[in-house]
């Protein structure tokens, strides 16, 4: 049988392996338990570093610099051209007497309420991957939406063990789709003595 | 700036702060960094080619601007020391989530790691970069690259192998 290395073992979990070496490397990993172990140490402890950083894409993100965007409803302005002028150069003034302008005021607001709707998202899937791992047999999706954002999501047990600790864990899949982004999330989570299910990985897979 | 590169810019948010969380090693610092990449991006948009991957230029901004905040630091010889993380879990309530604890475990690993490796980890086994693309992004040779990446995940994985990181998978006495 093949000996392989451990930058081989890397190259296949990252998709960097060449098709014929991936096929032969996935023969003997089905026969060689130790070698799959192996492997499983790499993708286990690559579970936990994604687990560790996930905090920052959760949660409400700061609002960023806004840019100047080239397309503008130019046409009311050609058609008030004289009036837009005076009524810009005020609102600079204005802007100006104030401290800051009204874009920066608008932004703000627009922020708030999306991380709001993005907070009701997280919720909701939140809520409903829950009743998911309580209630559904492995391979039955359960849906939400947010009609108010448009957000929608799917939530499915794939597979049900038992950790060392002799808790009920279950893998899952989140398909969520948020705007025009769509993010496949699997995970696991395991159901506490106190009844509640606590994630113990996340795999992102953008 | 077009609309559409803007919304494609937007969206790399959440991806760019966790890479930027992994270099600083805290969410503060990854916000900073992360406002001040896309201040760069905005004011440098001319120099992104249209059809290149934008992902890749924005991580390369980030790293460089975390790269030369680093030299800055060190000349004012104002080198931040990481927290120890098993510190800050200590103080925590004693029922605080094992994972969680063990998750600071493993940030703390990531922040003792060499920077150089430490990006290169980033960008292959969280941001999923191919050895290419992460290559490009921090201007090196694949080979180095992936050499990088090879050294880190096997000291990544001794790290989980010797520590109690373990009871995060469920293991341990209840």
């Amino acid at each position: 049988m093949t000996t392989y290395d451990d930058a081989t073992l890397l190259a296949y979990l990252d998709g960097e392996l060449a098709g014929t070496e991936a096929e032969a490397l996935e023969v003997d990993l089905a026969r060689d338990t130790r070698l799959a172990e192996r492997l499983q140490a790499f993708a286990g402890s690559g579970a936990l570093l994604h687990a560790a950083l996930a905090p920052a894409t959760h949660g409400n993100l700061p609002p960023l610099p806004q840019p100047c965007l080239t397309e503008r409803p130019v046409t009311s302005w050609r058609r008030f051209a004289p009036y837009a002028a005076i009524a810009a150069s005020v609102a600079l003034l204005i802007g100006a007497g104030l401290g800051f302008g009204t874009g920066e005021f608008l932004a703000r607001r627009n922020f708030e309420l999306a991380s709001e709707q993005r907070a009701r998202d997280a919720a909701l899937a939140e809520a409903t991957l829950r009743r998911a791992l309580e209630t559904q047999v492995s391979g039955t999706p359960v849906s939400w939406e947010n009609p108010d954002s448009g957000a929608s999501g799917i939530v499915k047990p794939t597979r049900t063990f038992k950790n060392q600790s002799d808790q009920f864990c279950r893998e899952y899949e989140r398909v969520e789709t948020i705007g025009a982004r769509r993010e496949t999330v699997s995970g696991i989570a395991c159901r506490g003595d106190d009844g509640q299910w606590r994630t113990r990985a996340v795999f992102y897979r953008d | 700036m077009n609309k559409e590169t803007w919304t494609a810019m937007t969206a790399l948010q959440p991806r760019l702060r966790r890479f930027a969380y992994g270099l600083t090693g805290s969410l503060d610092e990854a916000d900073d960094l992360v406002q001040a990449a896309y201040e760069r991006a905005i004011s440098r948009i001319a120099q992104w080619q249209a059809g290149t991957r934008l992902d890749s230029w924005m991580y390369r901004i980030v790293q460089t601007i975390h790269i030369n905040r680093q030299q800055a630091n060190r000349v004012r010889g104002a080198h931040l020391t990481p927290v120890d993380p098993d510190t800050l879990a200590a103080r925590d309530q004693a029922r605080a989530l094992e994972a969680s604890i063990t998750l600071a475990k493993v940030r703390g690993f990531i922040g003792r790691l060499p920077e150089e490796q430490r990006a290169a980890l980033l960008l292959v086994a969280v941001e999923g970069l191919s050895y290419r693309d992460a290559a490009e992004v921090l201007d090196l040779p694949v080979g180095t690259l992936t050499s990088r990446v090879a050294r880190a995940r096997v000291a990544l994985r001794d790290f989980v192998d010797g520590s109690a990181v373990q009871t995060a998978t469920g293991g341990g006495h209840s």
